[in-house]
């Protein structure tokens, strides 16, 4: 095998560009997980305890790659905006969580005997 | 193009180690277990019972409405205003609904799938079916319309026992839900003013002549209004987001009698103007009560 044929064969090539980066991968796995749930934007933050503008921008990048769907409505004259994950990103989480876990794996392996 | 919009994004873990990984996964672990501990079972579950209560008792009104023989001196017209009094209830109904549910910060999103949606569309085929049947002459046992009624809202209670199951079994050790404050003056004037809508809608229902029927036109065109205005400030949705308990069982009895009154009215041959004002009172006064009392609270 070449080094190149090695290079692609490596999980990290299965690693989902829209979920690298923490907040989203905890964002999708909040929204993704065993059942496909809705959760308020307010809640959301506070569950992956991030700030209103990093979960902005992470909603804005999944919203784009078509991994989660956004709803806006009022609770007693109040915005609210409730975020749901599309089957796409719950396809996409799959993916990139088993490379994750394969990255993991594969380090086990390395590891020398004791 | 991957790398490019990787080199941008400096939070990017693409040359990511094993550790990295490791603990990528850790966080999406205790992610999942705060959204499990914040789910909120019991919202959903109160929701989807007294919506399934409500739905089985408008089509059960409904089909009884087309299946029971039709009473001497009883219009066809005004037979009309029974089933659109009932149509408005259960619009009225939808829309609260649909804001109640705004409440919920984190819901399931599970549709009914299987043999729960099948049974559903077999009801509601059988539900159109016995009603335009029914406008042909075609007469029914009263017993069909609670088969048909049983068949399109048992999945819904089933739903509501499963996530009442799911409530017991994870009651929400985060407090996520903030105590309600109080309803706004909006809310209760709309609240009052929905009491006063199907109280007149009720006493429209006894009254059979041609102004009853004007009335109920006038009531159906304020409904549309509503129902058009639906993201307003004074919009249904809003007003069900709003609501705490005592105004839902309010509501509750409200929507119950109205569609008692509406039943009565059109089996029997108690079609008087004290019979429309009195059931009309007695249909408004729940959601009245339910602002006042909420009022004296503050």
């Amino acid at each position: 095998m070449t080094d190149q044929e090695l290079n692609r064969t490596h999980p990290r090539h299965q690693l989902d560009d829209a979920l690298l980066t923490p907040v989203r991968f905890s964002m999708m796995a909040a929204l993704a997980g065993d059942v496909a749930i809705e959760i308020d934007f307010t809640t959301l933050r506070n569950i992956i305890e991030t700030d209103d503008s990093a979960l902005s921008k992470a909603v804005s990048r999944l919203h784009e790659a078509g991994y989660l769907t956004v709803r806006k409505g009022y609770v007693a004259n109040k915005p609210r905006t409730w975020l749901k994950a599309t089957p796409a990103g719950v396809a996409a989480l799959g993916i990139h969580s088993a490379a994750l876990q394969a990255i993991v794996g594969g380090a086990i392996s390395h590891q020398p005997q004791s | 193009m991957m790398d490019s919009e990787h080199a941008r994004d400096p939070e990017s873990t693409r040359d990511m180690d094993a550790a990295t990984a490791a603990q990528l996964l850790d966080a999406a672990d205790r992610v999942s277990v705060r959204v499990n501990d914040g789910t909120d079972f019991r919202t959903p579950a109160l929701i989807q019972g007294w919506g399934a209560a409500a739905l089985f008792i408008y089509v059960t009104a409904f089909l009884l409405l087309f299946t029971a023989p039709a009473l001497d001196g009883v219009e066809s017209a005004h037979g009309t205003t029974f089933v659109s009094t009932l149509v408005m209830a259960i619009l009225v109904q939808s829309q609260l609904v649909h804001g109640a549910r705004h409440q919920i910060l984190i819901s399931l999103a599970a549709p009914l799938r299987g043999w729960k949606l099948w049974l559903q569309l077999i009801g509601l085929a059988l539900f159109i079916a016995i009603a335009a049947a029914s406008v042909f002459g075609v007469k029914f046992g009263w017993w069909v319309s609670l088969v048909v009624a049983v068949c399109i809202t048992a999945p819904l209670g089933l739903a509501s026992l499963r996530s009442a199951q799911n409530a017991r079994g994870n009651p929400a050790r985060v407090p996520l839900v903030s105590p309600r404050p109080p309803l706004s003056r909006s809310a209760r004037v709309m609240t009052a003013g929905l009491g006063a809508f199907f109280g007149v809608a009720g006493a429209v229902t006894a009254m059979p002549n041609l102004w009853s029927s004007v009335a109920n036109l006038f009531l159906f065109l304020f409904l549309l209004l509503l129902m058009i205005g639906w993201n307003a400030r004074w919009g249904l949705p809003r007003l069900g987001s709003e609501w705490g308990q005592r105004q839902w069982v309010g509501y509750g009895v409200s929507f119950t009698l109205l569609v008692a009154l509406t039943l009565v009215v059109a089996t029997t041959s108690l079609t008087t103007p004290w019979v429309g004002v009195i059931g009309g009172i007695l249909v408004a006064l729940p959601l009245a009560l339910s602002t006042l009392r909420l009022r004296r609270q503050r």
